[in-house]
């Protein structure tokens, strides 16, 4: 260090020791020195006398011109720009600058501090400065919102320069209503980014890959050429035994996923935590299959997450602080949370879980920035409300209808689609006569408001926990030779739907497995029911089984090849008991007969169950083609039968690539076009989660959880 | 006075000053600034917070200001009312370790500074002064370590004493989020 000029004599680092609590005294680091007090008797140097200093020069230059490319879009331009960006961000960030409003004389004397402590300049580049700030961020000033910042860049498939973070820089886009406050726009994921998340298939920004669901790609360098060259690119285990069942969501090189209740964010290319958000449900919280999350959602920078015990959180998506905490309902009652969250406009909407607990489902919408209620829409339908004639005496005050996967969004029609739960008490219908709306059903909601505009109820007074939570794929084909705007759908019981997703008209219903409780649909797609299709005290047969044709994990839709794609379960049935329905408040309440073999038996032999992925064509519900994943008589399963009935979710890509798994363990990427393998890889744990793809500095990466792992591959 | 006595004598003083120290010490721990009741107005408080006092610009509270060095959203329950007067008025010259800045230099000269989350032997992973997470392969780095970075100044001469009461006032309410 020169003492004379306050400038370093040299420029020397070292490798930091750690980041440990270690007292830097105590470290083997030397500080570039840039901040450090200059020289008694002189803090505005005017020349430089010796060599050394002209060399320490030359370094600060270089170094200031990095700093200036950074800082560049961040101030606005003019005189004084450049002195600014010299001399302040060597030792602090722009964002300490650009948050202030000041009169002139007070930046005076801010810059004067600031020399004292060791910014280095000359008396005209202090007066520029004080000039700049005072002209730029003086006190009559708009927030920085206002302020000229450099524009997103038009998104493209392909990342930038190889090893650049891929970061996005601030945006200035509203979204939603105005808020009361002055919070200025927001930045991060916005809800138009989610709207467009097409433009942006690097990324990940909602459980549904996009607000359609459609778990379709449009990264197409995995193709089925290639697809053999897939390698493990890395792992994360989650410190978690219960099935992990969480969907990643991937913003701009940051991977934010979940290990029970706790939130993660990795650095996508490599797994490593940017930082852990811890959190604990209270041990009274019902639990009827595991402490399960199924995902997040994000909106700005926030994070938001629906934990088990029924609270809604949002946590800060750079540092995992929490902002907000709202209780949703009662854990002592029965209610629970395992989908992710779904982000609208300005809203956060949440189903409750708990429907062998004898709750009164609901969906609900929170204010995203302070965790107020904005609407409630109830699954079961009270005095007053539209199909309350369907439930006898009170029974909807325990009618069960949880909504435990998230639903979808149309823009077109601000529609929000979400499946709603099984009746409770689940097998026996008898203390709720009636249709028991909304059950069973598929309902679409006006997304600012929560009135039900249509429904469509799969199975009314269903005794099979048929839940029909499955998620509504929104697409726009040409439905029998028109343009449709339609909903794909494939139920627990066993059959796959079509919609018209702007008026609820019941366009197919195809059984996709082996059923016998159906024997048709009348004109507006009410099912024909069996005869003694009801469950009973001495036992009823019911193909499909209780956990359904396939259940909540996603299909795929892929408008290349316009196949719909599902896993289902081929040949599982239960017999079905009846018992009481004594209901008690928090305590399990389903109904269910006993049984010497098992309270759900599922009969039949193992070696002729098995789960498939299946190619359906929609004008029909046809089957094209399948691909075995697991057997009934596999051994390979976690206890639990959550794993044991479980499959992955399905992706397609642009490039005709398929991804799926399944409990057995196996992963497997197949050509969407016909089923053929491409590639496996033996995981060794149940896969009971979507895998997702999304990309990185132009590599695309393949995710999957098996047992309790996340692994993400790529090609070699 | 014999040497001896003088010698018992000062024994006696050390002696007791160990044990008066050692009782010390030993006795309660310090209430938090959350448990204790705290003069001043937090509301004006808040306002010299987030106005004259700037410390938005640093500092930050549930979902505004910087994320760039400590979160003060809970500090009332990790810090006593003398400890946060102490940080206001003759705030330490040094830096913890924690809230250090830290520079990297990439291959192609870019300098990147921010606060650094979590590293290895292969990477690191950082919050630029952007404020976005970025990460970085070191083998892609030209430099990369801790810098100095500038204590907090003291307000001892920018607020007034009744100012300062009501800034301890504010920061005493400060809790974490609450269930709502």
């Amino acid at each position: 260090m020169n003492r004379r000029t306050g400038f370093p004599s040299a420029v020397t680092v070292t490798q930091a020791a750690s980041t440990s609590n270690v007292h830097p005294r105590w470290q083997r680091e030397t500080f570039i020195g840039f901040c450090e007090a200059p020289a008694v008797g002189s803090n505005r140097p005017r020349r430089f006398a010796s060599p050394r200093e002209y060399s320490a020069l030359v370094s600060i230059v270089f170094l200031g011109l990095a700093l200036t490319a950074q800082a560049q879009s961040s101030l606005p331009d003019g005189p004084g720009k450049a002195v600014v960006e010299r001399m302040c961000t060597t030792c602090h960030g722009l964002n300490v600058v650009t948050g202030q409003r000041m009169t002139k004389p007070r930046w005076a004397d801010q810059v004067d501090d600031m020399v004292s402590r060791g910014a280095v300049g000359t008396d005209e580049d202090v007066k520029q400065v004080v000039e700049y700030l005072s002209r730029n961020f003086g006190k009559d000033q708009p927030p920085d919102g206002n302020a000229e910042i450099a524009a997103a860049p038009e998104s493209s498939v392909e990342q930038s320069t190889a090893n650049e973070p891929a970061t996005v820089p601030l945006a200035s886009t509203r979204h939603g209503e105005e808020s009361e406050d002055s919070r200025g726009p927001e930045t991060g994921v916005t809800f138009e980014r989610i709207l467009n998340a097409n433009k942006e298939p690097q990324n990940w920004l909602t459980y549904g890959g996009t607000y359609q669901s459609l778990h379709y790609s449009l990264l197409n360098k995995i193709t089925p050429e290639n697809a053999k060259n897939l390698e493990l690119k890395w792992v994360f285990q989650a410190r978690w035994l219960d099935p992990y069942e969480t969907t990643p969501l991937v913003v701009d090189g940051v991977l934010y996923t979940m290990q029970g209740d706790d939130v993660v964010a990795l650095d996508a290319t490599n797994g490593r935590l940017f930082w852990i958000y811890k959190y604990t449900p209270v041990p009274e919280a019902r639990l009827c299959c595991g402490r399960i999350s199924r995902g997040l959602a994000i909106l700005g920078d926030t994070l938001y997450m629906a934990a088990v015990d029924a609270h809604l959180i949002a946590i800060d998506a750079k540092n995992g602080h929490p902002l907000w905490d709202t209780t949703v309902a009662k854990t002592t009652s029965g209610y629970t949370m395992t989908d992710a969250p779904l982000v609208i406009k300005n809203k956060v909407i949440v189903g409750v879980a708990g429907g062998e607990y004898g709750i009164r489902g609901f969906i609900v919408a929170y204010d995203a920035h302070t965790g107020k209620e904005a609407w409630r829409f109830y699954t079961t339908a009270g005095p007053g409300d539209p199909g309350a004639d369907s439930w006898g005496s009170d029974s909807w005050k325990r009618g069960g209808g949880s909504v435990w996967t998230t639903g979808s969004y149309d823009p077109e029609t601000n529609l929000t689609y979400w499946g709603v739960g099984n009746a409770g008490p689940d097998y026996n219908g008898d203390v709720r006569p009636g249709d028991n709306l909304y059950t069973s059903t598929m309902v679409a909601l006006d997304a600012d408001t929560g009135k039900l505009k249509w429904h469509y109820q799969a199975n009314p007074h269903n005794e099979f926990d048929w839940d029909a939570v499955q998620v509504p794929l929104l697409a726009n084909i040409t439905w029998r030779g028109k343009p449709r705007k339609v909903i794909l759908w494939a139920n627990r019981n066993g059959f796959f739907y079509v919609l018209d997703r702007t008026t609820g008209e019941f366009l197919l219903g195809k059984a996709f497995v082996k059923q016998n409780w159906n024997m048709g649909f009348d004109k507006n797609g009410r099912p024909i029911m069996a005869p003694n299709a009801k469950s009973s005290t001495e036992g009823t047969l019911i193909f499909p089984d209780n956990q359904g044709g396939t259940n909540w994990f996603n299909p795929s839709f892929s408008p290349r090849t316009g196949l719909f794609y599902l896993n289902a379960r081929e040949n599982y049935s239960t017999q079905f008991f009846k018992g009481p329905g004594d209901y008690e408040e928090g305590s399990r309440y389903d109904g269910r007969g006993h049984h010497p073999f098992g309270d759900l038996p599922v009969v039949g032999a193992d070696e002729e169950k098995y789960t498939a992925l299946r190619a359906l064509d929609p004008q029909t519900g046809e089957r094209k083609w399948e691909f075995k994943l697991n057997t009934g008589a596999s051994l390979h399963t976690f206890e639990g039968w959550q794993t044991a009935f479980g499959a992955a979710g399905v992706l397609t890509t642009a490039s005709d690539v398929l991804f799926t798994g399944g409990r057995e363990g196996t992963f497997v990427a197949l050509d969407a076009r016909n089923g053929s393998l491409l590639w496996k890889v033996i995981l060794g744990g149940p896969m009971i989660m979507n895998p997702i793809t999304y990309s990185v500095d132009g590599k695309q990466y393949i995710a999957i959880n098996a047992g309790t792992s996340l692994f993400v591959f790529g090609l070699r | 006075m014999t040497k001896w006595a003088v010698g018992i004598y000062l024994g006696v003083i050390v002696v007791g000053g160990v044990l008066l120290a050692q009782e010390r010490s030993a006795g309660p721990r310090s209430k938090s600034a959350g448990e204790t009741q705290v003069p001043g107005d937090p509301t004006k408080g808040q306002a010299i917070f987030e106005g004259k006092g700037e410390c938005l610009s640093c500092h930050r509270v549930a979902d505004r200001g910087s994320r760039m060095y400590p979160d003060l959203s809970d500090i009332a329950t990790q810090r006593s009312v003398e400890e946060l007067q102490k940080a206001l008025l003759n705030p330490s010259p040094e830096v913890a370790p924690g809230h250090r800045l830290y520079r990297v230099v990439t291959r192609d000269g870019r300098t990147i500074t921010g606060r650094l989350l979590n590293q290895d032997v292969y990477s690191l992973q950082m919050l630029d002064s952007k404020e976005q997470l970025v990460a970085f392969q070191k083998t892609n780095l030209r430099e990369f370590n801790f810098v100095q970075t500038p204590p907090m100044p003291s307000y001892r001469d920018k607020l007034s004493t009744e100012e300062q009461a009501d800034l301890i006032a504010y920061l005493a309410t400060l809790r974490g989020v609450k269930k709502q």
